[in-house]
């Protein structure tokens, strides 16, 4: 298994308001191969979500580098870089994000459209949403389904564009025990079936045993457990 | 799925907000749209008007004083195979109700049958009958006439003779008749009918041209030429060449007579001189005739021995070919023994000529005499006499009546004798060129021209000198009136533009809310649009989305608005009729959509809402999605500080340039000192800006980050974003600022009406008369005219002013004028009395003798000319120092340089040239129609009622000339009024778009807001914290700008305290005041419905 995406000695700072710099993450390494189903813990404010927006290519690291099979993404152009986490990324956030104006089946085939849609892609939406249990509720409203539910349409609309890695920002975090429980299967299963890497961030250490590897990220430095 | 599904999806599930965009749009594009529209409609209108006002006249000859034959209609008619019209024109006033209603400058116009062949309406009767009138409707209703009313109409009973020539020089002299109105002709029937260029309909009264002409004189006379042009075959010089192929010496005022027993024939001229073009003519080609010059003398003398009035004649004699004495005189014999002289001795004459002031003066000449004839000889020849009127027709000499003043008394009985038996018969014989150096003037050198039989034959005379004679010079220059008044009304006043600057803050206004609430559409779908950019969509595509929505959006709102921007117009068009008509002077106009208008109205509201969302989308797609989510920071303590010190700074800064300004100024500086008041405004605004953000940092530093109550919690998020917060207020005040100051600004009354540098020049009032007065009333002629009591005698000056029609260049025409009226007087009078002031000088103009500017070489081809700056700028579309070219009596183009432009003044709308200028350009245009009348002192009002006294049949009007001022300003205050309404309409349109911020703030704030609520806040008060944090900024704004406008009207506050609008400023800042209030608590509301606690819950 080759590394599929690597995270070298990246480093993020804000500004403070005193004119000095707030330091989120120091000297942060990840590597993932394909297949690796990682989760990574850590308190509230200590820059899990911002190490997995850098991973995402949705912030950029004040220092470090990120590889994508070995090749540089600080080479890409803003215009590469949306195509690359357009052809490459899915992600997940914890708040489901769905289109109220669309339908179940149109939110997940809404990562598609830059590349375009055409039938087949269609069919396998709808293959995805069936391997969720959501065939039946294709033409629904995002309004009209549970909590659960739309986290899954959530997760199928990350897969529709056949994504290497899966990045998925506390996904759980607004649904209760059981649906968060079936959702922790669903990522496992999509990891094993599909072979999408896996990055979670959570607060759950049920959810992040799941995962292959787990990391904890405390003070802006990132450790494995 | 595909974007466009995408696109529909959307633009479906955020239909109320995309409505509300489109109402934005709605009101941009129907402002656009209304103010194109309503420049159009005011355009047709102006088009319209002028067409009906012409009727099918393309073209016109307007001969003034030269009358013509009325059949030289037919001739022309005949020759050129149109419609051609003959009309005698003058003016006068008119009467009704026994005297009690009347008005003056009414156009009474002669008219026949062909009159109504240019016209289409739906009177076709044909020309009222003897004793009947055909009145206007504007007349009508001024007169509050019907069909079968009595009117009388007195008029100046015109003369070819000008008035002001020697010999006949009389009094204005007037006719009157008495008439029943048949019916009153509408417009569609050229009731209206002028060839001046206004959309203010005039005073017409048309009688039968036959009826009007027999008072003129004998001959059916007519002075004004209308031509139709069906086929549109015709052009100014096929007129001109058929006016020239078909004219007659009579057409010209000229006869030719063959005398009975006399070996010449001779040609006269019915305005008694003849002039240099017909001497040319006559002169030319070799046929040895003679000029003669005859002049009644008042009085003939040697020694004490004196003979009176006779008449001396200037004609070639061998005497004078022998003896080249200009001195040198040929007397009869009657005379010889009258004065008891003969050859050798001395003789003087005393004759009247006028001098340059148009007064009569007393002249005296010596000669000796050379040679004695005897009265029978045929030297001395009854046809030498002049046809002077009052006189040539008399059978005794007491029975004279030529005008000027002659002492009967001192005809004596032989005198009689004489004129009894020799009529006219000269008593002496000076040299032509004596003559002309003692008698000739403006109008001629030669009372008659003698052509010998033995050389001539009438028609070879009649035929050579139509040959060498231009119609032009007298008067017939054909215009195409038709094009002048299209072309008029197309570079008018142009309402699209103007309306467009008028509802600036109102498309401001739309545009702000619209951008605002694309914003805040945008910021509420940020979720979403993090979601595409995570997806990987690019951020063009993302763009491509929202603007595409947006286009939609656009394009519906500018359909719709469209359809706004006519109900707008209607609005509008239906306010010039009433409530603004002070703009326009007129009403009825009519609404006239053009589609291309309504296109470019559209297509320009979709591009600046397209322009509008494409700057909030590009400024939306820089920031970071995450970032939005952050609010920014209080202010570092030492931030706080800083800014704290940088608003006492500019709260004293602003405050202490204010003050100075003003102290420059003066509160008593007046309007003149408007633009520094406005400055001092501006600098007490930024003042208030700085004491703002002195307040919010106080504040804070007060705080010092550790105290906290209701004041500092609520001003917490205003000093949070104390940028926004300023640009707030500074946005607000500035546009109260300018809203209320800019309309407010108004001329009710004038600073100082007696000082002779304002517009008025310090003169009491300005007095127009419908017919001229002879006189100029600064003379002794005219003091014994005036016969002004004692009481009265305190004129200081009357400034007269001769007048040559023309269109009215002032602000109350909406026309591009291209010919005003002249006004000729003594620039000198002006000048000593420091009169007026000046707006605009050209590089040549002594500053402190722009007056003298008017006088001019005689050399000099070029007439100096002075208007007001804005009849330069406005209504002639020139500047100081451009020429415009004028045609003068004789019919050539003579070019007028502009070389100064006065400040505001009662000479809007005239230009005016010296005297000296005006008599050459226009030497039959006699007496003045215009005076300057300085009381000087009290006893005013009895002046102007003794002077409507003496002028009463003169057609007089006098009013004040701060009131003329006055009324040119009302054009500006009525359009400041509508700013000011536009102004207060965009403010509240503005703050639609300020509540749409404050909810977006609110809804922003709705955790911090749920937090309160979780502590224990009640819900009023947090209503409270949310009502004190933005009624600060509210008030602030207000007050700031309010203060501002207040210190900046101080001008117009000091000078017309009882015109400044206190209510409409205190209704726009109590609606301001409330709406925005309204708005603050609306959004409150908004912000706190719900359960906030369970969202708290959730986070």
């Amino acid at each position: 298994m080759g590394v599929l995406l690597e995270l070298k000695d990246i480093c993020k700072s804000y500004p403070s308001g005193a004119g000095g710099t707030l330091s989120v993450l120091q000297d942060v390494s990840l590597s993932v191969e394909q297949g690796d189903f990682i989760s990574i813990m850590g308190p509230s404010g200590s820059g899990k979500s911002t190490l997995l927006n850098i991973a995402g290519t949705l912030d950029a690291p004040t220092s470090g580098r990120i590889l994508f099979r070995e090749k540089d993404l600080a080479d890409l152009k803003q215009k590469e870089r949306t195509r690359f986490r357009n052809r490459h990324l899915g992600f997940v956030f914890q708040l489901h994000h769905l289109l109220p104006q669309c339908t179940v089946l149109e939110n997940v085939l809404i990562p598609a459209l830059p590349a375009g849609v055409d039938s087949r892609l269609t069919d396998y939406a709808c293959h995805l949403l069936e391997r969720v249990g959501l065939d039946q509720r294709l033409h629904e409203m995002p309004g009209h389904l549970s909590g659960g539910e739309r986290q899954r349409v959530a997760v199928v609309r990350a897969l529709i564009n056949r994504p290497e890695i899966l990045l998925a920002d506390e996904p759980t975090g607004s649904l209760d025990q059981n649906t968060a429980s079936r959702m922790g299967v669903l990522l496992q299963e999509i990891n094993r079936d599909y072979g999408t890497s896996l990055i979670l961030v959570t607060h759950s250490p049920e959810l992040a045993g799941l995962a292959n590897r787990t990391y904890r990220l405390h003070e802006g430095t990132l450790h494995l457990s | 799925m595909h974007t466009a599904r995408l696109i529909f999806r959307n633009l479906v599930f955020f239909r109320r907000t995309h409505a509300g965009l489109a109402a934005g749009i709605l009101i941009a594009t129907g402002v656009l749209v209304g103010a194109l529209v309503v420049g159009d409609s005011m355009r047709y209108s102006l088009t319209h008007t002028a067409l009906r006002r012409l009727g099918r006249t393309v073209y016109a000859v307007d001969t003034g004083r030269h009358f013509f034959s009325s059949s030289l209609a037919d001739r022309l008619e005949t020759r050129l195979r149109v419609p051609v019209a003959p009309m005698l024109h003058s003016h006068g006033l008119a009467l009704s109700r026994g005297g009690e209603n009347g008005t003056a400058q009414v156009n009474i116009y002669g008219i026949t049958d062909a009159f109504f062949r240019l016209t289409s309406g739906p009177y076709q009767e044909g020309p009222p009958s003897s004793g009947e009138a055909l009145v206007n409707a504007a007349l009508a209703e001024r007169l509050a006439l019907k069909p079968g009313d009595g009117l009388i109409i007195r008029f100046e009973k015109k003369s070819a003779v000008p008035p002001d020539i020697p010999l006949i020089r009389h009094e204005t002299e007037t006719a009157a008749l008495r008439l029943t109105v048949k019916t009153v002709l509408g417009s569609d029937s050229m009731g209206d009918f002028s060839l001046r260029i206004s959309q203010i309909s005039p005073l017409n009264v048309f009688v039968s041209l036959k009826d009007f002409s027999n008072l003129f004189g004998p001959d059916s006379t007519a002075n004004m030429l209308l031509f139709g042009d069906p086929d549109n075959t015709m052009d100014p010089g096929r007129v001109q060449s058929a006016i020239a192929g078909v004219w007659t010496l009579r057409d010209a005022g000229l006869r030719l007579a063959v005398l009975p027993g006399r070996s010449f024939y001779e040609l006269k001229s019915d305005r008694l001189f003849i002039d240099s073009d017909v001497m040319a003519a006559a002169f030319s080609g070799g046929n040895r005739s003679t000029g003669v010059l005859s002049y009644l003398v008042n009085r003939i003398y040697a020694g004490n021995r004196e003979t009176p009035y006779s008449f001396v004649t200037g004609i070639s004699h061998p005497f004078f070919t022998e003896y080249r004495d200009e001195k040198g005189i040929v007397i009869n014999s009657w005379l010889a023994q009258d004065l008891h002289v003969g050859p050798g001795d001395s003789l003087h004459f005393a004759y009247f000529v006028i001098d340059e002031n148009n007064n009569l003066v007393e002249k005296e000449f010596g000669f000796r005499i050379g040679l004695v004839e005897p009265v029978s000889s045929g030297v001395f020849d009854s046809s030498l006499m002049p046809d002077i009127p009052g006189l040539s027709e008399t059978e005794n000499c007491r029975d004279w009546d030529p005008g000027f003043p002659i002492d009967l008394k001192k005809i004596r009985k032989k005198d009689e004798a004489y004129w009894d038996r020799y009529r006219g018969t000269p008593k002496a014989i000076v040299s032509p060129e004596t003559a002309r150096k003692l008698w000739g003037n403006r109008f001629g050198d030669l009372t008659a021209i003698r052509f010998p039989r033995s050389m001539n034959d009438p028609d070879s005379i009649r035929v050579r000198l139509m040959r060498n004679l231009r119609p032009e010079s007298f008067g017939f220059s054909v215009r195409p009136v038709q094009n002048e008044a299209l072309r008029a009304s197309a570079q008018g006043v142009d309402f699209g533009e103007l309306f467009l600057g008028l509802s600036f803050f109102v498309t401001a206004g739309a545009l702000l809310l619209i951008g605002l609430l694309f914003v805040f559409s945008i910021e509420q779908r940020k979720e979403e649009i993090g979601l595409y950019m995570a997806s990987g969509f690019s951020r063009f595509m993302i763009m491509k989305i929202l603007w595409t929505e947006a286009f939609f959006i656009a394009l519906s709102g500018s359909i719709l608005g469209s359809g706004f921007g006519l109900i707008i117009t209607r609005w509008v068009l239906e306010a010039l009729g009433s409530v603004w008509q002070g703009a326009v002077r007129t009403s009825g106009f009519k609404m006239h959509v053009r589609t291309a208008t309504l296109a470019v109205g559209m297509v320009s509201g979709l591009v600046m809402a397209v322009l509008t969302f494409a700057a909030a989308l590009i400024i939306m797609m820089r920031r970071n999605v995450i970032r939005l989510q952050q609010a920014p920071p209080l202010p570092e303590p030492v931030h706080a500080a800083r800014l704290l010190r940088t608003g006492v700074v500019i709260f004293i800064a602003g405050l202490t340039g204010a003050a100075v300004l003003i102290m420059t100024a003066g509160f008593d500086a007046g309007r003149r000192a408007a633009g520094t008041f406005m400055g001092a405004g501006g600098l007490v605004l930024v003042s208030g800006i700085g004491l703002c953000l002195f307040t919010m940092m106080r504040v804070i530093h007060l705080s010092g980050f550790r105290r906290i109550d209701f004041w500092i919690l609520a001003m917490q998020n205003s000093v949070r974003r104390w940028g926004r917060s300023l640009t707030a207020i500074g946005l607000l005040g500035g546009t109260i600022f300018l809203v209320i100051t800019v309309g407010a600004n108004q001329n009710h009354e004038l600073d100082n009406p007696e000082n002779r540098r304002s517009g008025t020049g310090g003169f009491d009032f300005w007095a127009e008369t419908a017919l001229p007065v002879q006189h100029n009333l600064n003379s002794r002629e005219a003091e014994r005219f005036l016969g002004l009591p004692d009481s009265l005698a305190r004129i200081s000056q009357i400034i007269c002013c001769r007048v040559h029609d023309g269109d009215d260049a002032s602000c109350l025409n909406l026309n591009r004028i291209s010919l005003p009226r002249i006004l000729g007087l003594d620039p000198v009078l002006l000048h000593e009395r420091g009169a007026f002031s000046f707006a605009g000088l050209t590089d040549q103009t002594d500053p402190d003798h722009a007056w003298l500017s008017l006088e001019r070489d005689s050399v000099q081809d070029v007439i100096p000319a002075i208007a007001d700056q804005t009849v330069i700028l406005w209504g002639l579309g020139k500047q100081v120092g451009d020429t415009l070219i004028v045609i003068n009596e004789r019919g050539d183009p003579v070019h007028l340089k502009l070389t100064a432009g006065l400040e505001n003044s009662v000479f809007q709308g005239n230009l005016i040239i010296s005297e000296k200028s005006f008599i050459d350009l226009f030497p039959s245009v006699a007496g003045y129609r215009v005076f300057l009348v300085d009381a000087s002192g009290s006893g005013r009002s009895a002046l102007a009622g003794y002077l409507k006294q003496i002028f009463r049949d003169y057609g007089f009007s006098i009013f004040p000339a701060a009131k003329r001022l006055l009324l040119f300003y009302e054009v500006e205050n009525t359009y400041l009024t509508i700013f000011m309404t536009l102004g207060a309409l965009g403010l509240i349109l503005g703050s639609f778009g300020m509540a749409v911020l404050l909810l977006r703030n609110m809804l922003e704030r709705r955790g911090e807001l749920a937090l309160l609520r979780a502590l224990g806040f009640e819900y009023k008060e947090v209503v409270r914290i949310i009502m004190i944090e933005y009624g600060f900024l509210l008030v602030a704004g207000l007050g700031t700008g309010l203060a501002a406008a207040l210190i900046a009207s101080v001008p117009s506050l000091i000078t017309s305290l009882t015109h400044w609008p206190v209510r409409s400023v205190l209704i726009i800042g109590f609606v301001l005041l409330v709406n925005g209030l309204i708005w603050i608590y609306a959004a409150t509301r908004i912000a706190l419905r719900g359960d906030m606690l369970a969202g708290l819950r959730l986070e």
